[in-house]
């Protein structure tokens, strides 16, 4: 059988088309046209042929469960969901579970299914910006008045966020911006008490 | 819905440069070996994106090395070079003024060293059926080969092991456009 046509591999130094004896080497191996260092490795996947789509199997007289989605076609296989029967066509495998196209859209929409988990906010890093950056810069100094109160509301509100995120944080810049903020509001509340507390002597 | 949200992840080797020269506009990114999956984590300061490559679907990975070690390295010999001149310089008129500009170039000398110590750079490709990926944390090259050991046992484990002789072998005569890069 003739070998499926692919796409191709090129040097990015010299553009010159590798060979398959560089691929999949234990050491580092030497690009045919410069002699640039490079490493690669090759997956069965490249070699195979494009996977095709499936369409559900006409249901026969014999058969006891047909498609919810589908009633003319054969199920096989229940949404890890709702359990509902699904076909071929209707079941839709998402990191390793199956699930009809209703719950795959439900999980979407909530997030709740990992695969759709695909950002976070970084709260900590946003309160801890607001913490320390003004304070520190000459010229925004004076609005840390603003932001430090800022910080420590982000800090309290957001508190149990850092659990949301895929890899989980410590809370430990949640920590730093709260101090940081606090000694801030400190340092103002100190100022203001006797810039105002000598006016009004 | 059952919460499926926390999954087992371990974190593979290789950081984003802190320094990128033109063209190189991709963000900070690090990669993370799940349990059927890669999974590329993008960040900024305030938000990071997932990006994840199962196993089953990986085609190819290739690290090629680069001459950004070069570049860098040029970059801090020249200006160490110029703050050392000037410190020879200044050293015949003016001890404050050497002294100054020794402090100056302490951050380079230390960054030309740092930068020898990581070793050769690279950059390294994702290769899918729909596209390919730029993996921006496999910038120095040894710890990219572990990296891509540590995915190539992953995606042998889903895929099969291809050995040598079969690639080649099996190996397209007629490979086609588009380029993969």
């Amino acid at each position: 059988m003739a070998a499926p046509s692919k796409r191709q591999f090129t040097c990015r130094k010299c553009g010159v088309v590798l060979p398959p004896d560089v691929f999949n080497t234990p050491e580092l191996a030497a690009c045919p046209g410069c002699q640039n260092a490079l490493l690669g490795r090759i997956y069965p996947a490249y070699l195979a042929a494009p996977r095709e789509g499936r369409a559900g199997e006409i249901i026969g007289l014999d058969d006891l469960s047909s498609c919810f989605f589908h009633p003319d076609r054969r199920a096989v296989v229940p949404c890890g969901e709702c359990g509902r029967f699904l076909c071929a066509l209707c079941d839709l495998e998402i990191g390793g579970r199956h699930l009809c196209p209703t719950c795959l859209e439900a999980g979407r929409k909530k997030e709740s299914l990992a695969v759709f988990h695909t950002a976070y906010t970084r709260w900590d890093n946003i309160a801890l910006l607001l913490a320390v950056l003004p304070p520190v810069t000459l010229v925004g100094w004076y609005i840390s008045m603003f932001t430090a109160p800022a910080a420590i509301f982000i800090s309290i509100w957001k508190w149990r966020t850092t659990h949301d995120s895929i890899i989980p944080y410590s809370k430990g810049r949640f920590v730093v911006a709260l101090l940081v903020a606090s000694l801030t509001l400190a340092g103002w509340a100190a100022i203001l008490l006797t810039v105002f507390g000598q006016r009004f002597r | 819905m059952a919460e499926t949200i926390t999954a087992p992840y371990r974190r593979l080797p290789g950081r984003t440069a802190w320094l990128r020269f033109g063209g190189s506009s991709s963000p900070a990114c690090s990669l993370w070996l799940g349990p059927d999956h890669l999974l590329k984590i993008e960040r900024s300061t305030s938000r990071e994106t997932y990006k994840r490559f199962f196993y089953r679907d990986i085609q190819s990975i290739v690290v090629e090395q680069s001459s950004r070690l070069n570049s860098l390295a040029g970059a801090n010999v020249l200006i160490l070079f110029l703050l050392l001149l000037l410190i020879g310089i200044l050293n015949l008129m003016d001890l404050g003024g050497s002294v100054f500009f020794s402090v100056l170039a302490l951050p380079f000398a230390i960054g030309i060293i740092v930068n020898l110590a990581l070793g050769s750079t690279c950059e390294g490709v994702l290769v899918t059926a729909v596209g390919t990926e730029r993996l921006s944390s496999l910038c120095r090259v040894k710890p990219s080969v572990r990296a891509v050991q540590l995915i190539s046992a992953e995606v042998d484990k889903a895929q099969g092991v291809l050995d040598f002789a079969q690639l080649m072998s099996r190996w397209p005569q007629q490979a086609i456009s588009p380029r993969v890069y």
